[in-house]
């Protein structure tokens, strides 16, 4: 195994899973984590390279792929690293990040393909989910996570950021039109079955046998399933107090979870779903029509069918859970406090 | 090959060449395919055939048998020069000018495993580029369908070839043989060549013409012809074949990496017993239904029966005494023993990987023999031999060090610091077959383990302790990285424990499974290693699966887990001390216990192990902490003198016998050798011509006829001590130099380090060599001298002179050493080795004086020898000598040395001797300092 031979990938073939997120993403990535040693026997590499390492999350198996090749800045030094990690033996390379499908400024998805422009086909794989259900999994996503610090309610979220998330034509098109048509795979989440369909076209598309494909869809893996709508409210609490440590903070977030009470609240309602479906119909209805060879009615709202019934908490008990959050995290803060200054203390 | 695919006639107008030593009956198949193609003539030239072999050839008045034997071999090319690749193309000129006398226009230059295999009659090939000079045939390996007869070295009817274009992943085709190919194929690709003669002026290689500036070369397109190279051969030609250059008879200098890299699997086949052999032929040659459809697919593979011309026009029946006999591979050195180790190590981790073989032996060095097999990567000599001072303890204990660097720059390549570690998958190369521990090089033994020697493993191959990630995995899955989790999860099925750690494991050799998972496991690593996350490991645990035993974790405790924070959830802390009274500690922190002189509890606790082993051996690991090192040869036993001057038996016991006193070694120094010789010993040696000879590696410092000992030497000698005189070995580069050179000017060169003796192959054999007569040590063990006697085969009568000396004297008395290389026998007194001694009346030179007594006996030359008495009460004749002897031609042939051991040959410690007037005092041995003089 030459190093010449392993850095040449212009034989080779990328398939770029580029989200949306909350379409089973992190589903597929823990199932191509486990299989990878089996996906490589069969010539498909799903690399070490680019993914995230890291720490613990507030929920096993969290993690988003192979994002640090999303990420703004250079990364030649790192598709070198994916480049020295790529076998003689395998002839596919297989990425996922929902990362790479951010609404960001940049990188923009040509700058994101000229990274790998070592390859000599690219492959771009995208799920799409429509637009009500998916921003209320993102907001909630959002909400969860450390590094955003989301405090906003889902309207005011909705209100700032819709525009120009809900719009997949408009957002996805520079990628089709990178790659061309034929190198631009799109699925529709409301259209399969569940995550382990998604996974099975995937991998069809990379050329795996049948037999691992079964394997691989058939292996229980950890997903990241939403946060409940009612723990939102003890999170965006928890944001609010800023935590600097992610480790601390996940361990507020658990406490967080425990605490939450029983039912569960209405984040979404009737009326901001049906002004989604009015301003996102048509865009899915174009996409339909110019992006898929099948009828995805799912997509196209087809689906009428409401989110089941849940009943909410009290409102005594909601009080008693934000108060409980409240003293979670005030108490949270003075250990934090208290640690820091006596660290200083150290220091002087 | 069949009819339609290769049409009758189509070699018409074409000579044929090729070289041949081996089974006639392949050569013979060879010919009939190349006549029966229409070939016009066969050159072929016989690489040493034996008489019969000759007279076995059926005449044709289309071959021309040329016999080239050994002897023109010898002639024309120097050794070191008879590779295979140049006698074939030397011979191909020869050929190419018979050719041409004969009014041939094209010679085919092919070997004897290859047949042409052409689609179109060679004349229309050529008259397409009647300009060319030469035409250039591709070349398709074959391969063996399941059922095809293995005993034909043309029986093979799979014809592979490789993609044109595009990537083909040969693992997904041949399995763990693909490690194995170079770009798709075992042997070459760069084809073969058919010569427009007369031949062009230019360089030639097997292949073709390396350089015929402005002349074409034609490289023939696939669909017109190619070379079928049956490399596999048959069985038995392919044990000819590989077996040939293992044992020498050929020596083919082209082999690259991967072709070495066959050599050395193919050598522990060949060592099997036929049926093993036959079974492991078919599992690497034959391409089972998956590999040929997979070929199929890629139409890479077409099938080409030869079958029906290889049978005639030449009868291929041959007298049995024309086939040469199978060579003889070279067995393995040592049988085995107790306990194996195995371990790798590179520069940086050579003292670390001493530490563990010093631990590992005092715990487990009393209870058996000890073999340590060791991996180097980038390692030098002075490495080797720092690993090796294990061998000059007490114990019984064999270092034997292998080279990797080669293997791991070819198949991980150079960039990674860490790839020493991966020097574990060439282990199956290197480990004599039977069960073996690997450590780690930052393992230490806390007390006797060798129960893993016998445990019963239920059939698993491999054996350790679940990894600390795995471990915490278990207890605290959100705690764990996700691609940690995900690998982890992954290799084992669903079980992480099963994940085991590769500090310690236990390769069971004896399973006859072992081999081929290893090998497995290796071809994970050399084709997709760097995809791998903890390349070796992670291959081991995949390529072992369902055929590993987990170990408890007391033979691997791992200090960087157990003593971080993670174990502080429930389960883990209760194994944590559970597994702290551990047999095998491993500490594998980043930063190293021998790197760190912090007081953090595991660094101290490898000090202490490492201390303590370190006393209880006898040597220093020559860490910061380490006491300084002692002289090694301080605590050997006699028992390990005589092993290490080479009397131990194959099997490595001593066996008791009465002791003789012949010779003594009384100190081996860097800067040279104390000895004395009784005077019988001197009769003896002059009687049968003997001589010392020194060895180190493959260099002789020291030839000198023992009957040059004498006063003659005395301007050689300095005195260090009363009645010690010391000849310096280092004569190249001392003050001696000079005088050296008038002496001997053809002494052997000098390699540098410390001055051994050796039984070596030639004139070197230790007074009683391996493997024949052993020595009887005779030594106590405060005092580092042994005891052996000559040869048995040189002629002395056994017992002549020898006595049982005294077993454990305080003080031993001492003689000088010396002695004058290439000096000529002198006659009479002046060459008698120096009598008397210090004080002594009639002192020579040297200072030595001889009592009344000692002038009442003559030496054996005719001169008075000095006489001496033991303090135990025995007595004898002593004489002044540096002496170390064999009769050369008796010695000849015995065993090689072992490369950068210490080994002084012929020996026996003359002690506890009083001096005649020097008041029955005793002297003891006074060593000189180990600088160089």
């Amino acid at each position: 195994m030459g190093d010449a031979g392993a850095r040449s990938a212009r034989d080779r073939t990328l398939i770029l899973h580029i989200g949306l997120h909350k379409t089973a993403t992190t589903y597929l990535q823990n199932a191509w984590g486990v299989h990878r040693y089996d996906l490589l026997r069969e010539g498909v590499l799903y690399p070490l390279t680019g993914l995230v390492e890291g720490g613990a999350s507030t929920r096993e198996g969290a993690q988003s792929g192979h994002a640090l090749f999303s990420r703004p800045g250079d990364k030649r030094s790192l598709v070198t690293d994916l480049l020295t990690e790529l076998p003689d033996t395998a002839s596919t390379v297989l990425l996922s990040s929902e990362d790479f499908s951010l609404p960001r400024a940049e990188p923009t998805p040509e700058q994101l393909l000229a990274r790998f422009a070592a390859f000599g086909t690219v492959k771009v794989v995208l799920v799409l989910r429509r637009q009500d259900r998916w921003i209320e999994s993102w907001y909630k996503q959002l909400v969860d996570q450390f590094g955003n610090r989301e405090t906003r309610s889902l309207d005011e979220f909705l209100r700032d950021e819709g525009p120009r998330l809900l719009d997949y034509h408009a957002r996805f098109l520079p990628w089709r039109e990178l790659v061309g048509p034929d190198a631009f795979h799109v699925i529709s989440y409301d259209d399969v079955p569940d995550g382990a369909a998604i996974g099975r076209r995937v991998l069809e598309l990379a050329g795996v046998s049948a037999g691992l494909v079964d394997e691989v869809v058939a292996t229980p893996v950890p997903r990241y399933d939403s946060v409940r709508a009612v723990d939102t409210l003890g999170l965006r609490i928890l944001n609010a107090h800023r935590f600097k440590s992610r480790a601390e903070r996940n361990q507020v977030a658990r406490r967080v979870y425990e605490a939450a009470p029983a039912g569960d609240l209405q984040l979404m309602t009737p009326e901001m779903r049906a002004g989604i479906e009015e301003v996102c119909a048509p865009v899915n209805e174009r996409i339909e029509a110019e992006w898929f060879t099948e009828p995805v009615p799912g997509l196209r709202f087809g689906d009428r069918s409401e989110p089941p019934a849940v009943a909410p908490p009290s409102g005594q008990e909601v009080v008693d859970y934000v108060d409980h959050v409240l003293s979670l995290c005030r108490a949270a803060r003075e250990r934090a406090e208290a640690a820091a200054a006596a660290e200083a203390g150290q220091d002087s | 090959m069949t009819s339609a695919s290769a049409p009758s006639g189509s070699l018409a107008g074409l000579a044929v060449y090729t070289m041949f030593g081996g089974d006639p009956r392949q050569l013979l198949a060879w010919c009939n395919v190349h006549l029966g193609l229409g070939a016009e003539q066969l050159y072929v030239f016989l690489d040493r055939p034996s008489p019969a072999l000759v007279a076995a050839l059926p005449a044709h008045e289309r071959v021309r048998w040329e016999a080239v034997d050994a002897t023109t071999w010898e002639t024309h090319y120097p050794p070191g020069a008879r590779n295979v690749e140049r006698k074939q193309v030397d011979g191909f000129r020869l050929a190419a000018r018979m050719a041409a006398a004969d009014g041939h226009r094209h010679l085919a230059f092919v070997d004897a495993d290859e047949l042409l295999d052409l689609s179109r009659p060679f004349a229309a090939v050529a008259a397409e580029a009647p300009d060319a000079v030469a035409f250039r045939f591709p070349v398709r390996e074959m391969w063996y369908d399941a059922g095809d007869p293995v005993t034909d070295p043309f029986g093979a009817t799979l014809a592979v070839g490789r993609p044109a274009t595009g990537r083909m992943d040969w693992s997904r085709v041949l399995g763990w043989r693909a490690q194995f190919l170079r770009n798709g194929v075992l042997g070459h690709h760069a084809g073969k060549t058919v010569h427009r003669l007369p031949l062009a002026v230019g360089d030639l290689t097997v292949h073709g013409p390396r350089s015929l500036p402005g002349a074409p070369v034609v490289d023939v397109p696939e669909e017109s012809g190619r070379v079928l190279h049956f490399d596999s051969g048959s069985v038995d030609t392919w044990t000819a074949k590989w077996g040939g250059r293992l044992g020498g008879g050929t020596v083919a200098t082209g082999l690259g990496p991967h072709r070495r890299a066959q050599q050395r699997l193919f050598e522990h086949a060949l060592r099997m017993p036929a049926p093993q052999r036959r079974a492991f032929f078919e599992d690497f040659y034959v391409l089972d239904e998956q590999a040929r459809d997979a070929l199929a697919e890629r139409g890479l593979v077409r099938r080409v029966d030869v079958s029906a011309l290889t049978a005639g026009p030449l009868p291929t029946d041959v007298p049995d005494d024309a086939v040469p006999a199978p060579p003889v591979v070279p067995g393995r050195r040592r049988d085995r023993v107790d306990f194996q180790f195995a371990l790798v190590c590179d520069k940086r981790f050579v003292k670390p990987t001493f530490a563990t073989m010093t631990s590992v032996l005092s715990q487990v060095g009393d209870r058996g023999s000890v073999r340590f097999v060791v991996l180097g990567d980038g390692i030098d000599g002075a490495d080797v031999s720092r690993l090796r001072a294990l061998e000059h303890t007490r114990y019984d204990v064999e270092v034997v060090v292998h080279d990797v660097t080669a293997d791991l720059d070819r198949d991980v390549g150079t960039e990674d610091a860490k790839r020493a570690t991966f020097g574990r998958i060439y282990l199956i190369d290197h480990l004599p077959p039977q069960r073996t521990v690997y450590l780690d090089g930052d393992v230490l033994a806390t007390r006797d383990f060798t129960e893993l020697f016998d445990r019963d493993l239920g059939g698993a191959c491999l054996a350790g302790v679940s990894d600390s990630a795995a471990l915490r995995l278990v207890a605290n899955p959100a705690n764990v990285p996700v691609e940690q989790r995900n690998r982890l999860v992954g290799i084992t099925g669903g079980d992480p424990l099963e994940y085991l750690n590769g500090g310690v494991l236990v390769f069971d050799l004896d399973n006859p499974d072992f081999r081929e998972l290893a090998l497995r496991a290796r071809a994970l690593v050399v084709l997709q290693g760097r995809a791998l996350k903890q390349r070796d490991q992670d291959a081991m645990n995949i390529a072992f699966t369902g055929r590993k035993h987990r170990l408890e974790s007391t033979y691997n405790y791992m200090t960087q887990f157990y003593a971080s924070d993670r174990v502080l959830d429930g389960d883990l802390t209760r194994l944590k001390y559970d597994a702290a009274d551990a047999s095998l500690i491993h500490f594998s922190g980043r930063i190293k216990p021998w790197e760190s002189p912090d007081d953090e509890f595991y660094n101290g606790l490898y000090r202490k192990l490492v201390l303590e082993a370190e006393r209880t051996v006898g040597v220093s690991c020559e860490f910061y902490f380490s006491e300084p090192p002692v002289a090694p040869r301080a605590s050997w036993t006699a028992a390990r003198w005589a092993e290490v001057l080479g009397a131990s038996t194959p099997g490595r016991s001593v066996p008791a016998g009465p002791a003789t006193t012949d010779l003594a070694v009384v100190d081996v120094g860097d800067a040279g050798v104390h000895l004395t010789m009784s005077a019988e010993m001197l009769e003896h040696a002059r009687a049968h011509d003997l001589r010392l000879v020194g060895r180190t590696a493959d260099a002789t410092v020291v030839d000198a006829p023992l009957t040059a000992v004498g006063p003659v030497l005395n301007h050689l000698v300095s005195r260090v001590a009363p009645g010690t005189r010391l000849l310096a070995l280092d004569l190249a580069g001392g003050a001696l130099r000079n005088r050296w050179r008038r002496t001997r000017p053809r002494v052997g060169a000098w390699p540098g380090r410390p001055v051994t003796g050796s039984s070596g192959r030639s004139a070197s054999s230790g007074c009683s060599p391996r493997g024949r007569r052993p020595a009887r040590s005779c030594c106590p063990s405060s005092a580092p001298t042994a005891c052996c006697r000559p040869s048995r085969t040189a002629g002395s009568p056994a017992g002549t002179g020898r006595r049982r000396p005294p077993p454990r004297q305080p003080s031993p008395s001492t003689s000088t050493a010396g002695w004058r290389p290439g000096a000529p026998r002198a006659p009479g007194a002046t060459t008698c080795p120096t009598t008397g001694g210090p004080g002594a009346s009639g002192s020579t030179s040297s200072g030595w004086r001889r009592s009344a007594t000692d002038r009442s006996r003559r030496s054996p030359c005719g001169s008075p020898g000095p006489t001496c008495r033991c303090a135990a009460g025995c007595s004898g004749s002593r004489t002044r000598a540096a002496t170390c002897a064999t009769t050369p031609s008796a010695t000849r042939g015995s065993r090689r040395p072992r490369p950068g051991v210490r080994r002084a040959v012929g020996c026996r410690r003359w002690s506890g001797c009083v001096r005649p007037g020097s008041g029955g005092e005793s002297r003891a041995v006074r060593r000189r300092p180990r600088a160089r003089t």
